[in-house]
């Protein structure tokens, strides 16, 4: 029996077509404009989750591949990815960024190794984009391969992304390992990314990791009870796709579906030093 | 008889000219658009063991839909009544309605889905659920990609076609997902045989994939009203942009 089709990312990619102005005979040529894109650590900072950690993160890597800029596209009335979504009218609504794909005037192609923590700052690539008004971001999730430059030995090889850090309430405290790994070809629609770029725009792109969402202030670690994952009282715990004991499958479950959101990622134009 | 000819030519010009400009008043042809809802076999016959992931198989007794403001041509249906789709329809599906559109070809269409009552059962081996769950809230699909050709001499059809195979998809991200039964049938956790909607409240969602904006889809209820919102298509496999309530 015939298997019906699936859904589809809603997003267009105008860039062909713009690039090669004389081919789409448009009267009006738009003007790219090259940014530099990296990885912006600013908004990591302690924080406290809904059960009352405080998370110290001391390690953030993920593995990416092919940014694209979007101007504003289809605007939902309501939240993106409503085709998808519950009706949580309200609070999604609030969070910009929500836009069905919207239209790509902006890239940045390539396999890219983004190292927030411990040290940030590293410049992933340029991006090119065309003047326009942009809303989002997109990227898809990859996994680390011996391309990367990454140690022999280095744990996140295999994986898309690596947390690490330490979880302490009233007199505990937890360190925590976290190896999240993406389905193949994965993308993250959406990211907040609100800039007016014009000829004249002379700024630095910083991609950031929040561990709170700014708009719902939900943290990405919420409903993760360290101390009860971590069975064996020996302070220490990993969360992994290959865990076996049901508590950490539930954990590594909830943790990969909320890194996997756009609630904890941006791109926020920063001033060229 | 050369003047006679011509005139005759002359004549048959004219009413050529006329009939193409839609008419001796001059208002434009229009044709009859007979506008059904299909749920295909899977809804008609069920959704057998071998195309699910998991060896479940998913039949239904009842599968209602009730559709609005379809848009097509300049020209709305609204409120037709509800339709149960597991009626066989011989390939036809349901008839909601006819549109009397200007001739001329359609690139898209639009509609609305307000309501998806379903009630049916599934099986795996000796394991036996049954389920009745309704989803409420409207979901609009807007610039489904279909083209319609309006003629005056032969009615034209759009499909609202459901595909029930979503319900079962465990992402939301993917273009190609597994579809599963195995995580529903268990949040019947009192096991009586019926997943209610309190038991699937009650139930995470584990692996599954809610996509970029799903963070607040963290029980079986909301995933499934999530994948309600994803059954609507046109004349078969055209896409259509889903927007909810």
């Amino acid at each position: 029996m015939e298997r019906q089709a699936r859904v589809r990312n809603g997003a267009r990619l105008l860039i062909p077509c713009l690039w090669v102005a004389s081919a789409c005979g448009g009267s009006t040529e738009a003007t790219q404009v090259t940014f530099p894109l990296f990885a912006d650590s600013s908004e990591i900072a302690t924080i406290t989750t809904d059960l009352g950690y405080e998370i110290e993160l001391q390690e953030a890597r993920l593995v990416v591949e092919n940014f694209q800029f979007a101007i504003a596209g289809e605007a939902h009335d309501a939240s993106l990815w409503r085709r998808l979504s519950r009706p949580f009218v309200g609070t999604a609504w609030a969070h910009p960024g929500h836009f069905e794909g919207g239209d790509v005037t902006g890239e940045l192609q390539g396999h890219f190794l983004v190292e927030w923590l411990p040290e940030g700052g590293s410049t992933l690539g340029k991006a090119k984009l065309l003047t326009g008004q942009y809303k989002s971001m997109n990227f898809t999730f990859a996994r680390a391969s011996e391309d990367d430059d990454l140690d022999e030995k280095d744990p996140l090889l295999g994986h898309t992304a690596r947390l690490l850090g330490i979880a302490s309430k009233d007199s505990l405290s937890i360190e925590f390992e976290a190896l999240i790994d993406s389905p193949e070809d994965r993308q993250l629609i959406g990211v907040p990314f609100e800039e007016d770029v014009g000829e004249d725009t002379d700024d630095r792109l910083g991609f950031q990791l929040d561990p709170v969402d700014p708009y719902e202030k939900d943290t990405l670690f919420d409903g993760l009870d360290f101390s009860a994952l971590d069975e064996d009282g020996d302070g220490k715990i990993m969360i992994e796709e290959a865990s076996t004991e049901e508590a950490l499958i539930d954990a590594y479950n909830r943790l990969r579906r909320t890194f996997q959101t756009h609630d904890h990622f941006f791109v926020r134009a920063k001033t060229r030093k | 008889m050369m003047r006679s000819a011509l005139l005759m030519a002359k004549f048959s010009a004219a009413s050529a000219l006329l009939l193409l400009l839609g008419g001796c008043d001059g208002s434009p042809s229009e044709g009859m658009v007979t506008i059904t809802s299909y749920g295909e076999a899977f809804i008609e016959e069920g959704i057998p063991a071998d195309a699910m992931d998991d060896g479940w198989e998913v039949s239904f007794d009842n599968f209602e839909v009730k559709v609005d403001n379809v848009a097509l041509g300049g020209q709305e249906l609204r409120n037709p009544s509800a339709v149960d789709l597991t009626k066989k329809s011989d390939g036809q599906g349901q008839e909601l309605g006819t549109l009397l559109v200007p001739t001329g070809t359609y690139d898209s269409a639009d509609y609305e889905i307000t309501r998806i009552a379903i009630e049916g059962f599934a099986k795996k081996g000796s394991a036996e659920k049954t389920f009745s769950w309704v989803f409420t809230g409207t979901t609009s699909y807007r610039d489904c990609e279909v083209t319609t050709k309006v003629s005056t001499d032969k009615d034209a059809r759009f499909e609202i076609t459901v595909h029930a195979d979503h319900l079962f998809m465990d992402s939301l991200a993917s273009e190609e997902p597994q579809f599963l039964f195995g995580s529903l049938a268990d949040a019947d956790t009192d096991e009586d045989g019926e997943i209610t909607p309190s038991e699937l409240k009650q139930a995470d969602i584990g692996a599954y994939d809610p996509g970029s904006a799903g963070g607040d889809i963290d029980n079986l209820w909301l995933w499934l009203e999530a994948l309600s919102r994803t059954v609507g298509h046109a004349n078969g496999e055209g896409h259509c942009h889903a927007h909810g309530d």
